[in-house]
């Protein structure tokens, strides 16, 4: 029952992971993601890594992919039509899409060959998994915590230099001058006003609201 | 294992380096908040401070370690001379970094607190990225590196070339990311474990069911697969070919002081880590012969590398018309000159190319801070705008003359000593002449690069003089004039130099 | 579940490749991101397949389950959230300017 489930997943996250890359639409490819991180959510739950499956439907189901979506939401990218580059067909270049694909098989293939052959044979197959299974949460904060406890702080440093990094690149520029937003029509700067002109009310909610999600 | 809070203050205090680093990166985000004020430079001398504390900290444990067993800090942080060579490269080459922030005349200076708090961000990444022989927290350095990267490239993100270089460059760090991590599952996979001593075993672990050398002799195929995609990884960080299409236009969109960041901070980080792994998993003493065996053919992939970058460095660099763009290219082309002592897998060859990075140092920031100022007046990075420019601001200009010699590596500059001893550890007697060709191909190249070079200083001093006038600028022309004195003054009194490059690798017992 | 671990890995090579392709092909950035995404998952999955091998072992002898593997699993989730946020964010600022999110947007630095 269990490996009937694991084969069932594995294919639903190959097929899903092959929509993210054949969808036209940027949406259609974000639900795709979607269902392929869940499906290899509940592949670690089958391998016995129950808080690795939870971390991974709370952090990508939960926030990846709400970034995603806001993000395809706010430039209000959904339709296809809109998207500059995307209007024509989907594998343009076809040199390119060509070279593409075949570096992805072979890089694939190379994976499998080297891995079917004898290369894990000689381990041990798994059999009943243990009570609390093979990530059992106890053990895995106390590793966490002493063990990784520099690799933990570590991640709050990137976490931080992150924040301030995402702050500084999508924080609208106070004082837009007319280099910067040469195409905007609404922005509030007509050609005779001075650049340094100071955008509008509305402008500046906007650009508030942005900022408050993205930081 | 458990750590108790013994072992905890120790390794606290075996981090003191990090710490301080942390703590002052926190104090500038703060004091940009409370001062809010638009002259920066009281924050840039705050950094540059707070690198020098980091330095004399580094410099105390340099004189504490050097003994055959390396004292560990939370199980993760090797604390060796290696590592304390390259965190401190790092701080020096940040020092100077921040100061041509200051004096970069193109930098608006809003959210300066930020770029400060990234720039130190970026240097804490350096400090785990080449300080761990654990493969995890190799990982986490290299991504905190990567990340304050991305968003100081695309710090002038109003400026159309800032914004599409970051977004290259986040593209193409993914990538590697993603290549770097998936080899490294895959050595797990193998090994059993993320620790390149036990892996090697040279070092007892819990948790390994397989030795490397094992790995290797029952599946090749799958080590191999993991390795390139490792060597990937850090080909990314040290834009060494197939992985440098990224390094010209970020390091052109980039603003100046952080191009030079990438290229010389950056990259020495990507080099000291690939140093690291090559020599703890293949070098050691202790290792199988299985391992080394298969660690030259790994220097052998490595040689190829080298003569390509170099090539496809050299070939572009030529074709340039913006100053800039050359400086990048050329930079490629040297990371493929410091391969070339990586790939003798020679525990010389890997000292020539520690050696280099000290050279390539001098050399390269002076280059870089030659630009800034020239750009910061013409507002251009082309070889035209220099036209003549040599006789309004003759002391940058002659300096820039000596970091261009430096770097074609020519007598009587620090580059030639650093060629030289890249040459010399290539045609070892113990490598039977295997590496003549890549030696040939380095020797080949410089001349090549002589052309590109010179014609800097063509455009400076064989042109008309300049109708425009300059700006003077006492600082940077003082900083730079020092670095160029170094150049020439470092080949005459390299001796001591060398001694301090060879007692700094210590990673191996031999 | 008794399904070998060389199908764990089988699939994560089939995921990474198909990361890979997604990477080389397409020109929305918003879709380069998401295969990046994929790969960085696909590393993960080939993590746990060789976690749960060594832990089987493990168990075998008598020790606990080995912790590495999942641990910097979690840690390439976080690295994976961190690279879609700034990535995001520059395509968001990159938007501003031109009003698209196309690759060819980025390759005009190319001589």
């Amino acid at each position: 029952m269990a490996n009937l489930l694991f084969y069932l997943m594995a294919t639903l996250a190959t097929v899903c992971a092959i929509g993210v890359v054949v969808a036209r639409s940027p949406v259609v490819s974000v639900v795709s993601l979607l269902g392929s991180f869940a499906s290899l959510a509940i592949i670690y739950l089958l391998a016995g890594y129950q808080f690795l499956a939870a971390v991974q439907i709370l952090v990508y189901g939960g926030a990846v992919m709400v970034l995603f979506l806001f993000t395809i939401m706010l430039l209000n990218l959904g339709d296809p039509a809109v998207i500059h580059g995307e209007s024509e067909p989907l594998f343009h270049h076809s040199r390119r899409t060509l070279l593409g694909l075949g570096v992805a098989a072979a890089v694939g293939a190379a994976g499998l060959i080297a891995i079917l052959r004898v290369a894990w044979s000689a381990m041990p197959q798994p059999a009943e998994l243990p009570e609390g299974g093979l990530d059992p949460l106890d053990q895995l904060a106390a590793s966490m915590f002493t063990h990784y406890s520099l690799a933990f702080e570590a991640a709050s440093v990137l976490l931080l230099a992150t924040a301030v990094g995402v702050l500084v690149l999508a924080k609208r520029n106070r004082r837009p001058t007319a280099e910067v937003f040469p195409r905007e029509s609404q922005q509030p700067a007509t050609p005779s006003s001075p650049p340094t002109s100071t955008p509008s009310a509305g402008a500046q909610g906007q650009e508030v609201a942005e900022e408050g999600v993205l930081s | 294992m458990f750590l108790t809070g013994d072992i905890h203050a120790k390794s606290l205090g075996l981090l003191a380096p990090e710490l301080v680093l942390v703590a002052v990166s926190l104090l500038i985000l703060v004091l940009d908040l409370v001062w809010k004020e638009r002259d920066s430079s009281r924050l840039g001398w705050i950094s540059i401070g707070g690198l020098a504390l980091t330095s004399f900290l580094l410099l105390l444990a340099f004189g504490r370690s050097g003994g055959p067993e390396h004292e560990t800090a939370f199980a993760l942080v090797t604390i060796d001379r290696f590592g304390i060579f390259f965190k401190l490269f790092t701080c020096a080459a940040l020092a100077v970094v921040i100061f041509f922030v200051m004096q970069d005349r193109r930098e608006r200076k809003s959210h300066i607190g930020e770029y400060y708090f990234l720039l130190l961000g970026a240097a804490i990444g350096i400090f785990f990225m080449v300080g761990t022989n654990n493969l995890l927290l190799l990982v986490l350095g290299l991504e905190l590196l990567s990340l304050a990267s991305y968003s100081l490239a695309g710090f002038h993100k109003a400026e159309r070339r800032s914004a599409e270089a970051a977004m290259k460059y986040v593209i193409f760090g993914g990538l590697s990311a993603g290549v770097m991590v998936y080899g490294i599952s895959l050595l797990y996979g193998l090994t059993g474990t993320l620790d390149l001593r036990v892996m090697a075993g040279v070092a007892q672990g819990e948790g390994v069911t397989r030795s490397l050398a094992q790995a290797i002799t029952e599946s090749p195929g799958a080590v191999a697969i993991a390795m390139v995609m490792i060597l990937g990884g850090f080909s990314y960080k040290m834009s060494v070919a197939p992985f440098h299409f990224w390094a010209p236009d970020v390091y052109e969109g980039a603003p100046t002081p952080v191009t030079t960041f990438l290229a010389v901070g950056s990259k020495a980080a990507g080099f000291g880590a690939l140093l690291r792994f090559l020599a703890v998993l293949f070098q050691d003493g202790g290792a199988a012969e299985a391992v080394r065996a298969y660690g030259l053919q790994v220097g052998s992939l490595l040689a190829l590398l080298a003569a390509v970058t170099m090539t496809i460095g050299n070939l572009a660099a030529m074709r340039q018309e913006s100053v800039k763009r050359m400086l990048a290219y050329s930079s490629v082309a040297h990371a493929g000159y410091l391969l070339v002592g990586v790939a003798a897998m020679t525990s010389e060859g890997f000292e020539a190319a520690m050696f280099y990075l000290v050279a390539y140092y001098l050399m390269n920031l002076g280059a870089f801070g030659v630009l800034l100022y020239f750009s910061g007046e013409t507002g251009e990075e082309t070889f035209d705008s220099l036209d003549g420019l040599g006789y309004k601001a003759p002391l940058i200009s002659v300096a820039m003359v000596v970091f261009l010699i430096s770097l074609t590596g020519l007598p009587p500059m620090i580059g030639f000593l650093g060629k030289w001893k890249l040459i010399q550890a290539a045609m070892d007697p113990a490598l039977d002449g295997r590496l003549l060709w890549l030696v040939i191909c380095l020797v080949l190249n410089s001349v090549v690069s002589l052309y590109y070079y010179l014609r800097v200083a063509k455009h400076l001093f064989l042109k008309q003089p300049a109708e425009r006038s300059v700006r003077p600028a006492p600082a940077l022309t003082g900083l730079l004039v020092v670095l160029a004195v170094l150049n020439v003054l470092l080949l005459a009194y390299a001796r001591p130099l060398v001694e301090w490059t060879s007692a700094s690798f210590d990673l191996i017992l031999r | 579940m008794s399904v070998p671990t060389e199908y764990l890995l089988g699939l994560a090579a089939i995921l990474f490749g198909i990361g890979i392709a997604g990477f080389l092909t397409r020109r929305n950035l918003i879709v380069v991101l998401m295969s990046i995404e994929l790969m960085l998952n696909a590393a993960n999955l080939s993590l746990v397949a060789g976690a749960r091998m060594h832990s089987t072992q493990r168990l075998l002898d008598g020790a606990g389950p080995d912790l590495q593997g999942p641990v910097l699993a979690i840690f390439v989730i976080a690295v994976a959230a961190v690279e879609a946020a700034v990535g995001l964010a520059l395509i968001i600022a990159l938007y501003r300017r031109k009003q698209t999110v196309s690759l060819e947007s980025v390759s005009e630095l190319r001589d």
